[in-house]
């Protein structure tokens, strides 16, 4: 993450294809998802429902993973907690190192990618092989993905036939059919040699240690049945208590994400194999992680782990539509990452992020859990302001403001001063790009409408 | 990190009472189970997700069906679920028959065998399954694993083939949950499959059959 802040990476990155490509991805998601809602009456009744099932977990969540973890024992399963993200790495190195495995294949997981798994896997000779068509790509391209649910969503048809046509050395082609089957064709034998398959979990269901999967390209259920090994890694905050929970988290998920019904497969998992089960994975392990959710459950911003990862916040967000994910500089873009991003990774180094919002409300507006995105940025920002980390000269802004805003005498004052401000040159298309002194803070950031030569208070007093 | 301690840091949490009032439970309404129609229902859905729905009129044709819908592909080897798993009765020797061979999924519990044995079917272009129950607000088919009823008969082939019983289609998931109970957990694997499988990775544009199957064919009986 580069030292200019989400402000100046934004500003870096606005105009550029890559953000170009993305508006236009995050526009047909959100249209997509708009006509799913409209064909689906029940849609607001279920965004209730779906938020009293997670806010419910939420508060009781220490029960409901103790039940979830017992029952992943009974199941044949093995859990293991993980404190932060570098006792994930290790416990997942030690289960590969305990059969002496060097390849895995992973289905997509932002969970692992918010842990930097697969540079942890490295460091142990582990080779690691993307499989979601996304993520695979961006694993070639060694970036790191721009969306939550459509990690390439920043990048052209061309970007990505260049991009086989260099690191795999076939044909160039853009042609999304061809470069899918390019895809299908060089990952096929990977699920075959891999020891390890490696998948998130979108939701565990407490009452029988299961774990769900909702996916669509069918590699989340190769990696998750090919290997001998399945290491599942699942956020704390993932559980809903029963099926009949994760029934109405189904039917809002999908929609909210894809406009999809239902993704093509949605799978549930409970232990490995069975005995007399011809095929599936010999093992199952389910890492629960914390990395700082416990933190989160204490705070103001509690409910952002009510979040189930549908992406629609960061769809109609007019900020990440013009930024672009990569300025977040964070596993978390959009809205709900610069939520989750200053809560779990630092305010010093993220709370920028609570900034890059008009605070338009379009987040809460479809989140499927209604979560209150708005009131959280705004706490954030004033956490941020308190712990010292805001542009000083903003402060003294506001500060000079307050003064004058409230004696009426020195705003009426400043009023008719502002007549004068409005014959100022630096006004462009009757907007002050740019004001001076303590003025200047606020002008960095916004622009002001340039005041009219005449106050209200005048033409109220030379009213006919 | 153990659980104990793992779990006390989550106590902490929960303790502090930072989340809003969930709210009260709903009133256990139960969920709008009629459709007018359930089979045009479910046909409608399952084709929206570009799956086929086949409807014949008795058990020989059925099994006709199968054959030719395998036909087209050209394949003559395929993986299925063992015959007792199979709502039509004589299928698999019917399809032995017609010159069709069912290739072995079972995969040993060990290492090297596995990866040998997994070989031999990965490039089998044909998959036979039954399923559990028809989805009809979505076009689903639900397919358990267990003995008999492999997963990767309905995951590595291009062409998948379901034959699902008339009288197991339901309204939708939270309808058929309701007489389940305990069934999701009683196996290591469900899935609910809805079309082919499919990406929008690529500048949303849909591509179906990326790493599952490319057709799905539901087949009444």
């Amino acid at each position: 993450m580069s030292g200019k802040g989400f402000r100046g990476r934004a500003a870096t990155a606005i105009g550029t294809p890559a953000v170009a490509a993305t508006a236009s991805g995050a526009k047909r998601l959100v249209e997509r998802r708009d006509e799913a809602v409209s064909a689906f009456p029940e849609m607001e009744a279920k965004r209730d429902e779906a938020r009293r099932i997670r806010l419910h977990t939420l508060a009781n969540l220490d029960g409901y993973l103790s039940q979830f973890a017992t029952a992943v024992a009974v199941a044949g399963g093995t859990v293991h907690w993980a404190a932060d993200a570098d006792d994930a790495n290790q416990i997942i190195i030690g289960i590969a190192g305990d059969i002496g495995a060097t390849r895995a294949v992973k289905s997509k997981s932002m969970a692992t990618e918010e842990i930097e798994l697969n540079d942890a896997l490295a460091g142990a000779d582990i080779d690691v092989l993307e499989t979601d068509l996304g993520e695979f790509i961006i694993q070639l391209a060694e970036e790191r993905p721009s969306h939550i649910i459509a990690p390439v969503v920043h990048k052209t048809r061309q970007d990505i036939g260049e991009l086989f046509h260099d690191t795999l050395g076939v044909d160039y082609t853009d042609d999304p059919k061809e470069l899918n089957a390019v895809a299908r064709t060089h990952l096929r034998r990977a699920f075959l040699e891999a020891d390890i398959g490696i998948s998130g979990v979108n939701f565990g269901v407490a009452e029988s240690g299961s774990i769900c999967l909702v996916t669509n390209e069918g590699n989340g259920r190769l990696t998750t049945t090919a290997p001998r090994i399945h290491i599942a890694v699942m956020g704390m905050e993932r559980i809903v208590p029963t099926f009949r929970d994760l029934a109405v988290m189904l039917q809002v998920l999908a929609r909210s994400a894809t406009g999809q019904k239902l993704t093509s497969y949605t799978t549930i998992v409970t232990g490995p194999r069975r005995v007399g089960d011809p095929d599936g994975p010999d093992q199952l392990h389910v890492v629960i992680l914390d990395n700082g959710r416990s933190r989160i459950l204490g705070d103001s911003t509690a409910e952002v782990l009510a979040c189930i990862r549908c992406g629609a916040c960061l769809n109609v967000c007019p900020v990440y539509r013009e930024s672009g994910g990569h300025a977040y500089g964070s596993t978390y873009p959009g809205p709900v990452g610069a939520v989750l991003a200053p809560s779990l990774f630092g305010l010093k180094d993220f709370g920028d992020l609570a900034y890059g919002s008009s605070l338009c409300g379009a987040c809460l507006d479809v989140c499927p859990i209604r979560i209150d995105l708005p009131r959280m940025l705004v706490e954030l920002r004033s956490r941020y302001v308190e712990n010292g980390l805001a542009d000083r000269s903003l402060g003294r802004a506001i500060r000079y403001y307050t003064s004058a805003a409230t004696r009426p005498a020195v705003f009426r004052s400043l009023l008719r001063g502002g007549g004068l401000a409005g014959r100022i040159p630096k006004s462009t298309d009757g907007w002050i790009t740019s004001l001076p002194f303590v003025g200047k803070a606020w002008t960095a950031h916004r622009d002001l409408p340039r005041p009219d030569p005449k106050s209200f208070h005048r033409r109220w007093k030379d009213r006919p | 990190m153990n659980a104990e301690a793992f779990l006390a840091n989550v106590r902490i949490g929960v303790d502090a009472r930072r989340l809003a009032d969930p709210g009260p439970e709903p009133s256990g309404a139960p969920e709008p189970g009629l459709i007018a129609d359930l089979l045009s229902t479910f046909r409608s859905n399952l084709e929206t997700v570009s799956g086929v729905l086949h409807e014949p009129k008795s058990a020989a044709e059925s099994c006709d069906v199968v054959i030719e819908i395998i036909g087209t592909t050209g394949a003559t080897r395929y993986l299925s679920w063992d015959g007792q798993h199979l709502p039509l009765a004589g299928l698999l020797d019917r399809m032995s028959s017609a010159g069709l061979r069912r290739i072995s999924d079972i995969v040993p519990w060990d290492a090297a065998s596995r990866r040998e044995h997994q070989d031999r079917y990965f490039d089998c272009a044909v998959g036979v399954t039954g399923a559990s129950a028809g989805l009809a607000d979505t076009g689903s088919i639900v397919l358990k694993s267990g003995p008999g009823r492999p997963r990767m008969a309905s995951l590595i082939p291009e062409t998948h083939i379901a034959l699902l019983q008339r009288t197991a289609l339901h309204t939708s998931l939270a309808a058929w949950l309701v007489d389940q109970l305990d069934a999701l957990g009683s196996a290591a694997n469900w899935t609910i499959i809805t079309g082919p499988s499919r990406t929008a990775d690529i500048e949303m544009v849909v591509t179906l059959g990326v790493h599952g199957p490319r057709s799905l064919h539901v087949v009444l009986v």
